[in-house]
């Protein structure tokens, strides 16, 4: 064969070899590619490129490889399945060396073409190594493999293997039958269903599709979730898929859904089958009904919480008396904890004096007897004493032995509460019905009477109530026994009836006067419809009334006799009223009458005065020298005369003046008003020798006009009687005197005699001879009628010789001007002439 | 007596009071031009030229008016009240002359205008020296309005 077929053919079936580096080193058909890949010479050439010894060599060690390479495979490919073969690392060992075999061969068919020898002799190396060392463990492992049983054991091995297995066969079917037997059993007894690891279920068993109500075709393939009745919570499945996606047995109740919607209850236990490595493969489901027991058990729950949420304290105990049950109504009631009643004495709940009724309790429980409804007294933990009604029941097992004793009891402090308050509550009002005035009745309408009170009884004049309600006739007691009749058909028809008026009689016959309220109250009693009133006796009153009736004639009688002196009266009114708008219109007539009058002495009487005057003076210049001396006197006594009678006008005048004047009070400064007086009367003290001596005086509150008028009259009269003394001496100065001030005016006159003091200050009336004193006997008046106006007085002190003090009373200045007045004090004190 | 030149006009009612009066002025040589009215009406017929005096100048009023206040017919006050109220007499002084000291009568003819007030005293001595003071003083001391005539007069014509 030449280089270019081997080329060839290695192009057209060399290629399945497994070394691919072979692919393109072939590429020129036997000649290296690109000249040898070292500088060693290819072993070809060993072979002189001879195609047939080199195709040889190359095919040999081609199979050679092949074959080497196919041994280690199928040993670790025996290896494998087969783990019970022993020496197994030997085995890995001796495929290593053949493996490394395979490779020197496949170098070997490499250097033909390329002479690597490094690369040849260095897996050469490996190789020997390998083979030295599976022939190292080879050796130790040489006896232990001569123990191996020869063949002929072997044999007899298989032999009594084949026995055994025909033994085991029987026995296995014997273990499958039992099997099936078990299955069936426990079909009947449990519902079963297998699911694989997603939960599609595999298989179910009858009870699964009875109880589920679906029929199989439908649960297998299906998943299980198809019966969740979300009555659990996720994480309830989560719990449970964890323990069996472990491999671990899950154990629980579960509530399903079933076919129809209904829920049921299963005890369920779901098993795991694992694979070989531990992994789960299926799950098996082996679950039993106990929805009954749920339901019952729910029952029981139920019946749990309404014992635990009563408002009554139940309790159960045993038959020495210690408390084993304890609800919330109890701890409510008595203030105990359930925990801290538990396994205490009853005894805690009962007051001192009642510690021995436990044990009479407890022996009628003992008995098999109860206690109902039987009022006493507990004591809560905090020590108050609660009224209470209890029910004690003994407590039997399923044998019917009293096992201990059940006790409900109800806190009735409260009703009993309520019940005393009733109770008072009608006892006020019998006491109110008892002790009121009015009479008070319960009869029947054909006229028992059930019920009355003593005012009733005494009313009508019996001595008791048991003899008036003996009467067995109604009618007896009004006076007209029709009267009843009419105010019962009367109350048929209204209900009520108020302010009824009706005379009654008594039992001595005399009539009794009554107003009476009176109710009809249907269906209340088992007597029929009742009537009940109200009586009140209106004897007195209907007595008074009448009496009332006839003062009230009296009365009118003599209304009318006072109408008609009222009448007179009046017009004697009127008559007086008349007559004082007669005099008050005379009154004031006469007031300007007086006006008038005072008008007309001041004009009309002061011009023939100045007439008679007047022609006087002119006979007197014209013609006194024709007259003589005698004539001439008698002019002069008539001048005289008329110049008297003009200051006695004038005077007058002034005095009625002082009358008429209208007071026109003020604070008025006084020594200003003495000094103009003083002024007015310097012609009077021209050619005298007069001292003055004036105070400064207070404020004075007054009228300033009719002031000066007083102190113009006084120093007048002062100036007038100090004429015969060489020296006058006049005072004027104040004093304070309760709350009044008062002005005196000091002479050093000839003054008066004290015992016609009383006739000073008269009208007309002098105390001096005209020759003398000249004056009018008005001045003093005068000054009197201003004091007086004033609402202050006026006196006089004298002595006869000695001199006279006029002193008089005026208000003080409203404003406080004291003090100006004592400041001013000083002034004038000297001598005027 | 011409009565176009009247220096006084004396109203009064009582012959004895203006014989007083007049004879009071006699003695200071005042009493020749006096004209004597007796009451009040015949007061106003002189000073406005009316009635009996209608044939009497305005040309020519008095210098000076005494006037009593009582008076028969008109009042004083009235005619007191006629002279001031009319611009043609108004400026002629009016002397109050009366025997009444009250003091309404006083502040009345004040209120109303007069330029004096007196009382007659009632002794003649002072009556007289009191007429002699006014006459001088209205007539001689006073110093009338210049022209007084003059409106009076030229309403004549």
């Amino acid at each position: 064969m030449t280089h270019a077929a081997a080329s060839r053919l290695a192009k057209a079936g060399i290629l399945t070899l497994p070394a691919t580096g072979l692919l393109w080193l072939f590429n020129k058909a036997g000649q290296p590619l690109g000249g040898p890949s070292s500088n060693y010479m290819p072993h070809g050439y060993c072979y002189m490129w001879n195609p047939g010894i080199v195709w040889l060599h190359a095919i040999s060690d081609g199979l050679i490889a092949i074959s080497y390479y196919t041994i280690p495979a199928i040993l670790i490919y025996f290896i494998r399945k087969n783990r019970g073969i022993p020496f197994s690392r030997v085995f890995w060992m001796f495929g290593g060396f053949i493996l490394a075999c395979g490779t020197t061969h496949v170098l070997e068919i490499w250097n033909v073409w390329h002479g690597d020898y490094v690369l040849a002799g260095v897996v050469k190396g490996v190789t020997a190594a390998i083979s030295v060392l599976t022939a190292a463990m080879l050796i130790p492992l040489a006896p232990k493999a001569l123990s191996l049983p020869g063949l002929e054991v072997v044999n007899r091995e298989l032999k009594e293997q084949v026995a055994e297995r025909e033994r085991s066969k029987a026995t296995t079917e014997q273990a499958l039958k039992d099997l099936a037997d078990q299955k069936f059993a426990l079909d009947q007894h449990a519902i079963v269903a297998t699911t694989d690891v997603q939960g599609t279920i595999t298989y179910v068993n009858d009870k699964f599709c009875a109880i589920s109500k679906y029929s199989r075709e439908e649960l297998v393939g299906a998943n299980h979730r198809i019966l969740n009745s979300s009555h659990h919570p996720k994480e309830f499945f989560h719990e449970m898929y964890h323990t069996i996606a472990n491999g671990r047995v899950w154990r629980g109740d579960i509530c399903n859904r079933a076919k129809d919607g209904s829920l049921y209850w299963v005890d369920t236990t779901i098993v795991p089958l694992l694979t070989e490595d531990g992994k789960p493969r299926q799950y098996m489901a082996i679950r039993a009904d106990i929805t009954d027991r749920k339901r019952a058990e729910e029952v029981r729950e139920r019946l749990a919480a309404i014992v635990d949420s009563s408002d009554d304290a139940i309790i159960s105990k045993d038959l020495n008396g210690v408390i084993t049950a304890w609800n919330q109504g109890a701890e409510k009631i008595f203030g105990y904890s359930a925990s801290e009643a538990a396994g205490k004495a009853m005894l805690i709940l009962f007051p001192p004096e009642r510690l021995d009724d436990e044990a009479g309790i407890l022996a009628h429980i003992r008995k098999g007897e109860g206690v109902n409804h039987f009022e006493t007294v507990r004591v809560r933990k905090d020590g108050t004493k609660i009224e209470v009604s209890v029910t004690i029941s003994p407590i039997r097992d399923s044998s019917g032995t009293v096992v201990g004793a059940s006790t409900i009891a109800r806190d009735i402090t409260e009703r009993k509460q309520i019940q005393e308050a009733r109770l008072l509550a009608e006892e006020r009002y019998r006491r109110f019905v008892e002790r009121t005035a009015a009479g008070v009745l319960r009869n029947t309408l054909d006229g028992r009477i059930l019920e009355s009170n003593d005012a009733m009884v005494r009313m009508l004049g019996y001595d008791s109530r048991a003899e008036f309600l003996s009467r067995p006739r109604p009618e007896i007691h009004y006076v007209n026994p029709e009267e009843r009749q009419l105010l019962v058909e009367q109350l048929k028809q209204r209900g009520t009836l108020n302010d009824y008026e009706a005379c009654f009689k008594r039992r001595d016959g005399k009539p009794v006067w009554v107003v009476m309220s009176l109710v009809l109250v249907k269906g209340e009693d088992e007597a029929g419809d009742i009537l009940e009133a109200t009586v009140i006796d209106v004897t007195a009153r209907k007595h008074a009334e009448q009496q009332l009736a006839e003062q009230a004639q009296e009365l009118s009688q003599q209304a009318e006799e006072l109408l008609h002196t009222q009448r007179e009266i009046r017009k004697l009114n009127e008559k007086l009223e008349e007559r004082v708008a007669q005099r008050t219109a005379q009154l004031a007539a006469a007031n300007q009458e007086l006006e008038a009058f005072t008008y007309s002495v001041s004009h009309d009487l002061r011009a023939p005065l100045r007439h008679i005057g007047g022609f006087s003076r002119i006979l007197m210049e014209d013609f006194g020298s024709e007259m003589n001396p005698e004539a001439q006197r008698h002019l002069q006594r008539i001048e005289e005369g008329v110049r008297r009678m003009g200051l006695l006008v004038d005077e007058l005048l002034n005095l009625a003046r002082v009358g008429r004047h209208s007071l026109k009070l003020q604070p008025t400064v006084l020594n200003p008003v003495i000094e103009e007086v003083v002024s007015l009367l310097q012609p009077e003290t021209q050619d005298r020798q007069v001292t003055w001596k004036i105070a400064g005086l207070p404020e004075a509150q007054c009228d300033p006009v009719l002031i000066k008028q007083v102190f113009q009259n006084l120093i007048a009269n002062a100036l007038k009687f100090t004429r015969p003394r060489e020296c006058a001496v006049i005072e004027i100065d104040s004093r304070q005197e309760e709350e009044k001030l008062v002005v005196w005016i000091r002479d050093n006159g000839v003054g008066f005699d004290m015992k016609y003091s009383d006739k000073l200050f008269g009208v007309f009336q002098r105390l001096h001879k005209a020759e003398d004193f000249e004056g009018t006997g008005i001045g003093l008046a005068t000054v009197q009628r201003i004091v007086t106006k004033h609402g202050g007085r006026v006196w006089a002190d004298s002595e006869l010789g000695k001199g006279t003090t006029f002193s008089f009373t005026l208000e003080p200045a409203k404003n406080d001007l004291q003090e100006n007045a004592l400041r001013n004090r000083t002034i004038s004190t000297g001598a005027r002439s | 007596m011409n009565a176009n030149e009247i220096d006084i006009l004396l109203v009064d009612d009582s012959q004895d009071d203006i014989d007083l009066t007049l004879h009071a002025l006699r003695a200071e040589r005042l009493a020749n031009r006096v004209f004597v009215a007796y009451d009040g009406e015949e007061a106003l017929d002189f000073l406005f030229c009316s009635g009996p005096h209608s044939d009497r100048s305005f040309d020519h009023p008095p210098k000076l008016i005494l006037l009593d206040l009582k008076l028969p017919k008109v009042d004083g006050l009235q005619v007191l009240k006629r002279i001031k109220e009319d611009e043609r007499t108004q400026t002629i002084p009016v002397v109050l002359m009366t025997s009444s000291k009250e003091e309404r009568d006083r502040v009345q003819g004040y209120a109303l205008g007069v330029n004096s007030y007196l009382q007659k005293p009632v002794d003649f001595e002072e009556f007289r020296k009191m007429v002699k003071l006014a006459g001088l003083y209205w007539l001689v001391v006073n110093q009338a309005p210049v022209v007084s005539s003059t409106p009076l007069a030229a309403e004549a014509k």
